[in-house]
């Protein structure tokens, strides 16, 4: 897990959110017990890359859950090369195997199913194959999607061009007002500081 | 380490701090400021104010945004156990887990700063002060032993030392929370002021605060105001939270009585039999290994809880086998931490088009409702707790678990705020109990020579009876304000002892000698050139976070030190 609910986070995070970021975690998408066993979770050594075709499905898989609108797609700020540097350096031994393994049989389900693998796809059979991993009744396929998502979500939102453009950015505040009209972002939310 | 290190120099002073976090930047200001000669030993590196790496870094600006690498989380397995201490932009201000190893018959989370400053530079900030509501809890219950002092006794000090350090926050008039001088209060939200009033209004009254915080809210003695960047755990380069850094040890230097000595792992307090007291403090230079002899008349402990306790129990003579001062056999035992990782949260549809501006570096407080008075006795478990807690907008992050959705639209409703959110954890007290207890492990040292520590505590019925309502009465407050979705958790597995980083207890104060370690002037009984003003000396814990009373605990002992030294009693 990256994610700022647990392990991690992308700000300054101290015990008080960590904690209040932990309880909305505990309360949704997942249970008390993975929670624990991510906070125990074992790091890998450095040094492994991910494979060509693994590079491209995975970002295939990003633009696919973050794809350029009217406004920038996550290869257009850089989130394949995040995941392969997350991969690289970051993340534990185990993630490593669940993106390896689950991007090899994305990619060979594809292929035997629909004859190539899942970068050269359509983007609507695209899209098709991330509803069937929604879906699954399979918990590794699963937990590679839920993890690929983590990760490129991550990477999206905490790039700089995302934080300073999209998202409201001011390092310095000066000041808490507690109560202003949404109004005044202009109905985005703040980057995180 | 050979066990009779070769003495390679001495140095003499008035008084020896040993730690530079919290308390120990207390005693260095209060006994420099008092005209004594300081040395404060340091076993980490020095960190100057000003000198925090990443206090201007932006998410982007680390190469795994919010991950240190696999390598590093190595060798913090368990400073990572927070969850959120081994954070890139503060993992620095944590110890090596590989370099500084101690050892657990029972988990316990010992979370530590190796530098000058320690954890000053990376705590909560919120500071409450104790009452006789936690004074005099242990003597009406028959639990452990009596405080020896009261809340008379440790007022003045909070005064002294909330003026000097700044703690912003709003006077209640409650006698379980009392008031102290406070900076004006931060502002709650919108969803916090709605929360406020429907406790007050359909809970009889129940008060919900700001948090009273160690955070400017104007300028102070030379320090900046906040400027609502939230990003306080990587050091603030405006001074404005309470440091070691930042306020106590720049006026310690100021006063031109203070040498600093990093890099120097305090191995024994040195005693004197014939005199009956200590002679100073036996240090190991971590870089060179030369082992160092510092005099003084008096010596501080602000270690730390745990620091302080394994100093003792290692400075071992004739007179004292195990370890100084432990007379009463008690050194070491009567572990206790807060438990915690319990509460609910919920949301909002309400309020959908206010927001808020800055990150501001504090949230709410709800004190002690418990066992306060004959109307809130519980039956179930003896003393409380209370909850901290905040409302926000959720942020892109929610879409993390938002596991079903993706695309365009998906992208383009994460770029907006998503519902208000409220949720509070509560801060439960913990008994102490002999049998919670740290030893040291002689047969295992570390690279310093010196034996590592072996925890052995747990949490035990009367705090397992207390988090069952420590949930309920979050869901109760969550559902009085309305909220939807409401969510209670209970997360004890990591509510570890250690984890809530209140450890304390080890040395405690007592009025008796043969049941206590400290007097009623953090004196070690029989040695009573040794003060322990750190969390050793605590004789219970109560519910509120502790830092505000090692600070006042510390600025009373080191003016008792030096009204006795000019007695000529020390």
């Amino acid at each position: 897990m990256i994610s700022p609910e647990n392990s991690s986070t992308t700000g300054m995070l101290s015990r008080r959110e960590a904690l209040q970021r932990a309880a909305f975690l505990l309360g949704a998408a997942l249970s008390p017990s993975i929670v624990a066993g991510v906070l125990r979770a074992q790091p890998a050594a450095a040094g492994a890359r991910l494979s060509g075709e693994h590079d491209l499905a995975l970002a295939a898989l990003a633009e696919r859950i973050l794809p350029r609108t009217d406004t920038p797609g996550a290869a257009d700020v850089g989130v394949p090369a995040f995941i392969g540097r997350m991969f690289a350096e970051f993340l534990t031994t185990a993630e490593r195997s669940t993106l390896t393994s689950g991007v090899t049989a994305l990619d060979l389900g594809c292929t035997a199913r629909l004859g190539r693998p899942f970068a050269a796809l359509e983007g609507a059979q695209q899209d098709d194959e991330i509803r069937r991993l929604i879906g699954s009744k399979d918990a590794a396929e699963r937990e590679f999607l839920r993890l690929t998502r983590e990760v490129v979500i991550v990477g999206y939102f905490t790039s700089e061009k995302i934080g300073k453009t999209l998202l409201r950015y001011e390092p310095v505040p000066g000041r808490y007002d507690a109560d202003i009209p949404l109004s005044e972002t202009g109905g985005a939310a703040w980057n995180r500081p | 380490m050979s066990s009779a290190p070769a003495i390679t120099r001495q140095e003499t002073y008035d008084a020896i701090v040993v730690g530079s976090g919290i308390s120990g930047g207390w005693a260095a200001k209060e006994l420099a400021e008092k005209g004594l000669k300081v040395l404060l030993l340091e076993r980490g590196r020095d960190v100057k104010h000003g000198d925090y790496p990443t206090a201007m870094l932006d998410a982007w600006d680390f190469a795994g945004r919010n991950r240190i690498t696999a390598t590093a989380a190595g060798r913090q397995e368990k400073q990572g156990r927070t969850g959120y201490t081994t954070h890139p932009a503060s993992a620095h201000w944590f110890a090596d887990d590989v370099d500084h190893p101690y050892a657990e018959t029972k988990r316990f989370d010992w979370m530590r700063g190796y530098h000058v400053g320690g954890r000053s530079l990376t705590w909560g900030r919120q500071s409450y002060r104790f009452s006789n509501l936690d004074f005099e809890a242990n003597a009406k219950e028959g639990v452990a032993v009596d405080w020896p002092i009261r809340y008379a006794d440790i007022a003045p000090w909070y005064d002294h030392v909330e003026r000097f350090a700044g703690i912003s926050g709003q006077k209640e008039g409650l006698p379980q929370l009392p008031d102290g001088e406070f900076l004006p209060p931060m502002e709650m939200n919108v969803l916090e002021k709605h929360v406020k009033r429907s406790i007050a209004d359909r809970l009889g009254g129940r008060v919900m605060t700001i948090g009273r915080a160690a955070n400017l809210t104007r300028p102070h003695l030379g320090r900046g105001t906040c400027q609502y960047r939230n990003r306080c755990s990587r050091g603030c380069p405006y001074g404005a939270y309470f440091s070691s850094n930042a306020s106590t040890l720049p006026a310690a230097f100021a006063t031109g009585n203070l040498t600093l000595r990093p890099f120097a792992v305090a191995a024994e307090v040195l005693y004197d039999g014939a005199r009956g007291r200590a002679s100073g403090v036996r240090v190991v230079d971590t870089v060179t290994l030369e082992v160092i002899d510092y005099r003084a008349r008096i010596v501080f402990l602000c270690a730390s809880a745990v620091a302080s306790t394994a100093l003792l129990l290692n400075s071992v003579s004739d007179r004292f086998p195990n370890g100084l001062g432990n007379d009463s056999g008690e050194l070491g035992h009567n572990l206790m931490d807060h438990h915690f990782k319990v509460g609910a949260s919920g949301i909002t549809d309400a309020f959908a088009d206010r927001y808020f501006r800055g990150a501001r570096p504090n949230g709410i407080y709800i004190p002690r409702f418990r066992n306060v008075d004959a109307k809130s006795r519980r039956q179930d478990y003896l003393r409380g707790f209370g909850y901290q807690g905040s409302a926000s907008r959720s942020d892109w992050t929610r879409g993390i678990r938002e596991l079903g959705l993706f695309g365009g639209e998906f992208k383009k409703a994460l770029v907006t705020p998503g519902p208000w959110q409220f949720g509070i954890g509560a801060w439960g007290e913990c008994l102490p109990y002999h049998a919670n207890h740290l030893k040291l492990d002689r047969t295992r040292r570390d690279r310093w020579g010196q034996p590592i520590v072996v925890f052995d505590c747990g949490w035990k019925e009367n705090e397992l009876a207390m988090r069952k309502d420590m949930q309920a009465s979050a869901i109760e407050m969550l559902e009085a304000a309305g909220l939807k979705e409401i969510k209670g958790y209970d997360d004890v597995v990591n509510s570890a002892p250690g984890n809530c980083i209140h450890e304390m207890g080890t040395a405690r104060m007592g009025r008796d000698p043969r049941t206590s370690v400290l007097n009623a002037w953090n004196q070690v009984h029989a040695v009573p050139n040794v003060f322990v003003t750190d969390g050793a000396c605590m004789t219970s814990n109560g519910c509120v976070n502790p830092s505000l009373t090692y600070m006042a605990l510390t600025a009373r002992a080191c003016d008792h030190a030096v009204g006795e030294m000019r007695k000529l009693n020390l």
